[in-house]
């Protein structure tokens, strides 16, 4: 034997402390078993070795995780992993599948490990993804999934496109029975980016990428030049809704999947676990009060622009809210909270971008957030300041009829308690449809300067039209009798102007609601973190979690 | 208090009538201040026993900010206690009043006995103190008269003059002086008025020279030259002769009276030089004509001056220090990092130093004692009766008194951890308690200041120090916040106030997001740490930041220069005397070591090196290594400041620089090892994957420092060259006991796991290249720069290599940091710049709030506006690299293409490889 150049192994470096098997060979049981130990430990061994050591160097001088690296962040308990060894190379088939232990609830973990063949897809572990799918929906325990897959293994042939094919199936059959998060790592087209969003949420971060096809066919394709990042990185996703949460690297992905998961049940037929709180649902919120004095004394006065976030974080419990989707349409916000323990879900108005106008972006936001809470048995409150659904060609030609029509529908489905706060606007077709007591609102409240209206300040057009004659007529005939037309339209404008305060006064205000019992009650400015919270308590104690039944209606 | 034996007790608790009469049961103090010193004042006062406490909140930390709550509110003991007001201070002298007023009515209407106002920016101002007072309500700090006494920094000089203390020697009436060298008395000057009928009249209340100052007034109003420039020429002469008499060797700054921005100022050596130099700034100044006012300063030239204070305690009759802080390390006024400077630290330090450094800290000590002294008189001149710093600059070891901040300062800690105050029961000696917090003695003093017996200092810590963490770029310009995620706690030995920060959700016990762009400045947090001496401190602070892990998005903190400078410090000279220009040298030097590492492609270089190896086995060995080695370089060179760190901690002794070659000194095996350390990526279990050395790089590195301790341990030696020369030899039978094949194991081994190393010389080459190699401390503890780092033009490029602006298209202005945009500089006046309108390079074009900061942007080049889409924005947020305007620059500049940028950094990086 020649000894090598050169080596990297400590030739001082102690024996394997194994027991060896026995040296003389005398004893044939003895050594069967000490084989079958040996073939034990090597089976263990094997799917954490993944595709060997020069694979894992590869993984990591892209500064990524290995499979094995992501789930010790998940967390510090040891994995229990199923099916270990499964595929005809005994190695798991480049998928991991196994049940962790986060914050002491049980979560099913699925994670690609990309050294083995790029972690693609077949039809052998395809089926095991789909029985680990298929085990958590059965447990009713949440699923992480962890994306790192180059797509379908391609001399695996059609079987590949079957393995997805099952997997597909089976996280749409457990859609609403249990809440998914998929964690996007490494490159992922075409099934692999189909399959992860067929989950609940969805956390990307930076040097990955989502697509139907990389760049590469892109360019062959249609000619296009374009980067991966600009294709299909996370600032493309954040903003289009296809990722719900992005964030910087792996490693913020891992702990902002943990920071989710106290916000999500664990199925269908469960509450999310309640927190007590060291903060008193009772509590003045005197910063609620500053805020709308700060707002509506400004010299925009009604119109002023406010951040909604600034109010969830003075009424949520501690301060504390998790925002979805932060970087899509943010005239809508949709964000967990908890509320006197109660996990929530909040649709906030948002008047500080685009007027709190609801464009498709938005309308689409909030369907998907309703509609999840709805599903999981999560309260909803929707704080309302919207003067209503944003008008024009443009929106129009994209459809906005229907994606408004999807949140009005989202809304009328809710069967789980929610409440509706109104701040400031309510007008027209955005009153009626956005969780108003007649689409179904368990109860809804108003601030004293709430505008619930049929028409915003145009509406005095409708409401006075004799007066508004009466105006027009009064300064034609003061052009007639001589006066000079800036002095007979600075007569007509101060009318004008007189009858706009006029209508804000006696129409836009919450009596007329308050008078037909459409709104339950008035409250006061500091007090919302109180009857909310306590209405909420109330409203929970009366709810019963149970799977959605019924008939399935016809939009989704 | 603490008790005789140290133990942390409320004096109502203690056990004699003496100590028990000391109780702070009474108080209910409102602070009303905000930062760290709000949290600190909490943890004291629950120390103390302070009856109840509360604060005001206002709308910035609470409705302005998404994420952006004072944490205090998380876990204050008295929630009810909680006081809202819109703003903490006020803007302009109305709303100044308007919010004493509020804050006066919150504690008379609360029922507050006290009042606390940190070192906000309320608790200097005497009207502010005043109408506190005259509420009846007590201020925990210096009285309304302490104030007045000390506060207004002419008044203060006259006193400290008075009082014989050390002020800048020199003379600022250098006209009338020389007319009384002409005309000596009052008949002389009579008869002048007389001859050129001017109206004056001798007071003979007043000194010559002022009634010879009058003589000159009425002068100058009838245009009338009593003094010729000759004469004023022959008086500045005899003047300078005299400081010079004094302080043989220095400087003199000439400095015409409204001169300003280097004009009408000129610094002479010599006494040659000084008619020129009278000649020339009153020509600067306009001032040639007879009759002119051409009176200017003669005083002594603080070219490299350093930062020195002495923290004092009185109680109105006695007052006391305990030692002084070296305050030198600043950037744009902002101090970076403050020193405990006190007798303990530089006796220790004089044990064992040899030659001119003995000297120097001989000097040093004396310096200290005398500004010590200084401070206590004047402590007892102005009769304060709270804490108060005494600030001083020093020049070699002269030191000159500035003024005195009638507060508790920001740095207070670093003395707490020198000192501890001592008070003793006047009528039983054996009766004593110690006072460990500045905040505590306030409070004391506050409420029970006459009473209390004149304490003495009880020497604490050998050596305190203090880290200001700041919300800032790698440039150390304010930087607009970020998101807080997470946050290391801190370790065993660090005193961490992060204002709160980290104290998690009550409920969840999970770290609250915290958003820093609602901070009022910069500052972030403070962290403080002693030690056994000024080195063994610093490397406290090094294992700190070391193992700090502040995470977010968008965050850009001072760390990673704190870190580095420590490091640095740590190695070079932990004892070096920094002047208040260092950092800005520093940072050139610094922003040099960026210039060249952010050419330097270490996958170019990782090509070049497996295209020099010999076969595929070593190639193959090579690319096993890819991540071990390219992983850790590649932080390094992305972070300039930690290089220099590295650099600085390590030079001479894993590698020497002898001219311009490098020589390794240690087993590079271990200078990767310590890199690894250095980086904060040890493997630790536990610890996410992505932030320590990957597992393969761990066990390779774990191998090889075992193989090189047990050749070590079987050869005796721990000598690189040696080890080399035995492990290449043709065998030893020390290392393999005379088995051959081992030995040819070991040889094998060693090739494996030398292969490649060599890649990690280019740290020291990078620093050679760039000159920060060459930056030394000399003798005296001095830093010693090269030239090219103290020349401001060259010094500015350098700087701006650490924080490039944002990329955009040259046809753009975009905003260089995220901020508040105005497009004026106040609100009545026009924009800076309207669309169509040219402008030249270095114009200001808008003006960027961050952290209550307004920075000018400047433009990078000229050109014209052609768009204005932030017309009638002011007050809007924008982001970073938003754009502001469209413009059309004078000159198209040729943007750098993906080849010529392939082609410089392939140059950089294989020079650097030889």
């Amino acid at each position: 034997m020649t000894t090598p150049a050169y080596s990297t192994t400590n030739p001082f470096s102690a024996p394997d402390p194994r027991p060896a098997p026995d040296a003389d060979g005398t004893s044939s049981a003895g050594a069967l078993y000490n084989e079958a130990q040996q073939l034990g430990q090597e089976l263990l061994d094997k799917p954490l070795e993944g595709g060997g050591v020069a694979r894992v160097l590869t993984q990591h001088s892209k500064g990524r995780m290995t499979v094995w690296e992501r789930i010790k962040v998940l967390t510090a308990e040891e994995p229990n992993i199923l099916w270990q060894n499964w595929g005809p190379g005994l190695d798991g088939a480049a998928i991991v599948t196994g049940i962790l232990k986060i914050d002491g609830r049980d979560v099913a973990v699925y994670g690609h490990d990309f050294t083995l063949r790029a972690g693609s897809m077949d039809a052998t572990n395809g089926d095991k993804l789909a029985r680990l799918i298929y085990m958590a929906g059965e447990h009713g325990i949440p699923l992480i999934g962890m994306n790192d897959s180059a797509g379908a293994f391609v001399p695996a042939g059609v079987g590949g496109l079957d393995g997805y094919s099952e997997a597909f199936t089976a996280l749409r059959k457990i859609s609403g029975v249990v809440p998914s998060i998929s964690l996007m790592f490494g490159y992922n087209a075409g099934g692999g980016a189909y399959l992860p969003r067929q989950g609940s949420f969805m956390i990307q971060c930076n040097d990955t990428f989502i697509g139907l096809t990389g760049p590469g066919v892109v360019k062959s394709v249609l000619g296009e030049d374009v980067t991966a990042d600009d294709l299909g990185g996370p600032g493309v996703h954040g903003q289009s809704g296809v990722c719900d949460l992005v964030t910087k690297d792996e490693l913020a992905s891992l702990r902002t999947a943990t920071r989710l998961l106290p916000y999500l049940p664990d199925n269908n037929h469960s509450n999310v676990p309640f927190a007590e709180t060291s903060d008193p649902i009772d509590r003045h919120v005197w910063e609620e009060d500053l805020l709308f004095r700060k707002t509506f004394n400004s010299p925009a006065g009604m119109n002023a622009p406010m951040d909604i976030t600034l109010y969830l974080q003075n009424i949520c419990d501690h301060g504390e809210y998790f925002e979805i989707q932060p970087q899509r349409a943010r005239n809508l916000i949709t964000a967990f909270g908890r509320l006197g323990g109660h996990a929530v879900g909040f649709v906030a108005n948002n008047s500080a971008v685009a007027s709190g106008q609801i464009d498709i972006a938005a309308a689409l936001k909030g369907t998907r957030f309703i509609r999840f809470c709805n599903l999981y048995n999560i309260p909803l409150i929707f704080i309302e300041d919207t003067t209503g659904f944003l008008p024009g060609t443009e929106q129009e030609r994209q459809g906005i009829i229907l994606a408004g029509r999807k949140l009005l529908d989202s809304i009328i489905d809710v069967r789980t308690p929610r409440l509706t706060m109104i701040i400031r606007n309510a007008f027209g077709g955005a009153y009626a449809s956005y969780n108003s007591h007649f689409v179904g609102a368990s109860m809804v409240f108003t601030m004293p300067m709430a505008r619930i209206a049929v028409m915003g300040p145009a509406g005095k057009d409708f409401v006075y039209k004799d007066e508004m004659r009466g105006i027009e007529k009064t300064y034609r005939s003061a052009l007639k009798d001589g006066a000079s037309e800036a002095e007979a339209a600075a007569a007509r404008d101060g009318a004008l102007a007189a009858l706009s305060t006029r209508y804000e006064r006696d129409l836009m205000n919450p009596k007329e609601a308050l008078s037909l019992g459409s709104v339950s009650r008035v409250v006061m400015p500091g007090e919302s973190r109180r009857v909310l919270a306590k209405n909420l308590d109330y409203l929970m104690s009366r709810y019963e979690p149970s799977p959605m039944t019924g008939v399935q209606r016809e939009h989704e | 208090m603490l008790t005789s034996d140290f133990q942390q007790r409320p004096f109502h608790e203690a056990d004699s009538k003496w100590l028990q009469s000391f109780s702070l049961e009474d108080v209910k103090c409102l602070v009303v201040c905000r930062g760290p010193v709000r949290m600190e004042a909490f943890e004291v006062f629950d120390a103390i026993g302070v009856r109840e406490y509360g604060m005001l909140l206002s709308e910035k930390d609470s409705i302005v900010y998404p994420r952006c709550f004072a944490p205090e509110l998380r876990s204050i003991r008295f929630p009810k206690n909680i006081h809202r007001v819109p703003d903490y201070m006020g803007v302009g002298q109305e709303e100044k009043l308007a919010r004493i007023g509020e804050i006066i009515e919150i504690a008379t209407t609360h029922g507050y006995s006290h009042i606390f106002a940190g070192y906000g920016f309320m608790a200097e101002d005497s009207d502010f103190i005043q109408a506190i007072e005259d509420a009846g309500i007590g201020f925990i700090g210096p009285s309304a008269s302490v104030i007045r006494r000390a506060g207004a920094k002419d008044e203060a000089k006259k006193l400290a003059r008075g009082l014989g203390n050390s002020v800048i020697p020199g003379i600022d009436d250098v006209s009338s002086r020389a007319l009384v060298i002409k005309a000596k008395d009052r008949r002389a000057l009579e008869k002048l008025a007389k001859k050129h009928e001017l109206e004056f009249e001798f007071d003979s209340a007043l000194s010559l020279e002022e009634n010879a100052e009058a003589l000159l007034q009425a002068g100058y109003s009838k245009t009338v030259e009593l003094v010729t420039i000759e004469e004023l020429q022959a008086a500045a002469e005899t003047f300078s002769k005299e400081i010079w008499q004094e302080y043989p060797g220095k400087r003199i700054r000439f400095k015409a009276i409204g001169g300003g921005g280097g004009k009408g100022q000129r610094v002479v050596t010599g006494v040659d030089e000084v008619s020129a130099a009278v000649m020339d700034i009153l020509a600067e100044q306009k001032v040639i004509e007879p009759g002119s006012n051409r009176n200017f300063l003669i005083e002594l030239n603080l070219e490299t001056t350093r930062h020195n204070e002495i923290q004092v305690v009185g109680n109105g009759e006695w007052c006391i220090n305990v030692g002084g802080r070296d305050c030198s390390i600043q950037m744009h006024e902002q101090k970076q990092l403050e020193f405990s400077l006190n007798e303990e630290m530089l006796q220790q330090a004089l044990e064992g130093a040899t030659g001119e450094t003995r000297t120097t800290l001989e000097a040093d000590l004396r310096c200290l004692r005398a500004m010590e002294a200084d401070s206590e008189r004047f402590g007892e001149g102005v009769r304060l009766d709270s804490v108060s710093t005494f600030e001083c600059i020093v020049e070699g070891a002269d030191h000159f008194f500035m003024e005195m901040n009638t507060r508790i300062q920001v740095e207070h800690g670093v003395s707490e951890l020198a000192y501890y105050i001592k008070f003793t029961n006047p009528d039983d000696e054996g009766e004593f308690f110690y006072v460990d917090r500045l905040i505590e003695a306030m409070v004391l003093l506050a409420l029970h200041g006459a009473r209390l017996p004149k304490p003495t200092r009880v020497s604490r810590h050998v050596s305190g120090a203090e880290i200001r963490v700041n919300a800032t770029n790698a440039a150390l310009q304010p930087h607009a916040g970020g998101m807080i995620r997470s946050w290391s706690r801190p370790l065993s030995y660090e005193i961490r106030d992060d204002q709160g920060i980290g104290a998690p959700n009550p409920d969840t016990g999970a770290f609250a997001y915290y958003n820093l762009a609602g901070a009022y400045d910069s500052n972030i947090a403070l962290i403080l740490a002693a030690g056994d001496s000024r080195e063994h401190n610093l490397e406290r602070l090094s294992e700190i930041m070391r193992q700090m892990e502040l995470r977010g998005d968008d965050l850009k903190t001072n760390s990673p220069v704190q870190y580095g400078l420590i490091n640095w410090l740590i190695g070079t000279e932990p004892m070096l005397k920094p002047n208040t220009r260092f950092l800005t040298h520093y940072l050139a030097a610094v922003g040099s070591i960026q210039t060249i590492a952010r050419n330097v492609d270490l996958q170019i270089a990782a090509v070049e090196m497996l295209r020099t190896l010999p076969d595929a086995e070593s190639k193959a060995v090579f690319r096993s290594k890819e991540t071990l080695l390219l992983r850790p370089l590649g932080r390094l060179l992305a972070d300039p400041h930690g290089f220099a760190g590295f650099f600085g901690r390590h030079d001479g002794e894993l590698w020497t620089i002898d001219g311009d070659s490098v020589l390794l000194r240690e087993n590079p095996a271990h200078f990767l090892t310590e890199l690894y350390h250095y980086l904060h990526m040890d493997f630790a279990p536990g610890k996410p994957a992505s932030e320590m050395v990957w597992e393969q790089d761990h066990e390779h590195l774990e191998a090889a420092t075992a193989f090189y301790d047990e050749i070590t341990h079987r050869t005796g030696t721990r000598d690189w060259t040696e080890i080399q020369r035995l492990l290449e030899g043709s065998g030893n039978d020390a290392i393999s006991g005379g088995d051959a094949e081992l030995f040819d194991r070991c040889a094998a081994a060693h090739r494996g796991f030398q292969l490649g190393l060599d890649i990690l010389l280019l740290i020291p080459r990078i620093a050679l290249r760039s000159g920060f190699s060459e930056i030394r401390v000399d003798e005296k503890l001095e830093p010693v720069f090269p030239e090219q780092f103290l020349d401001p033009e060259i010094a500015k490029k350098l700087v701006r290599a650490l924080a490039p602006p944002p990329k955009a298209s040259s046809d753009e202005i975009v905003a260089p940091s995220g901020g508040t945009f105005y497009a004026r500089e106040a609100p009545h006046l026009p924009p800076l710049v309207n669309e169509g309108d040219h402008f030249e390079e270095g114009q200001p074009l808008f003006i960027i709030e961050v952290m209550k900061m307004f920075n000018k942007v400047y433009a990078p080049c000229a050109g014209t506006v052609v768009e204005n889409p932030m017309a009638d924005s002011d007050g809007h947020i924008v982001r970073a690299g938003q754009m502001i305007f469209k413009i059309r620059p004078d000159e198209v500049v040729v943007e750098e293409s993906e080849a010529d940028i392939r082609e410089r950094r392939e140059a950089v990086t294989h020079g650097l490889l030889t």
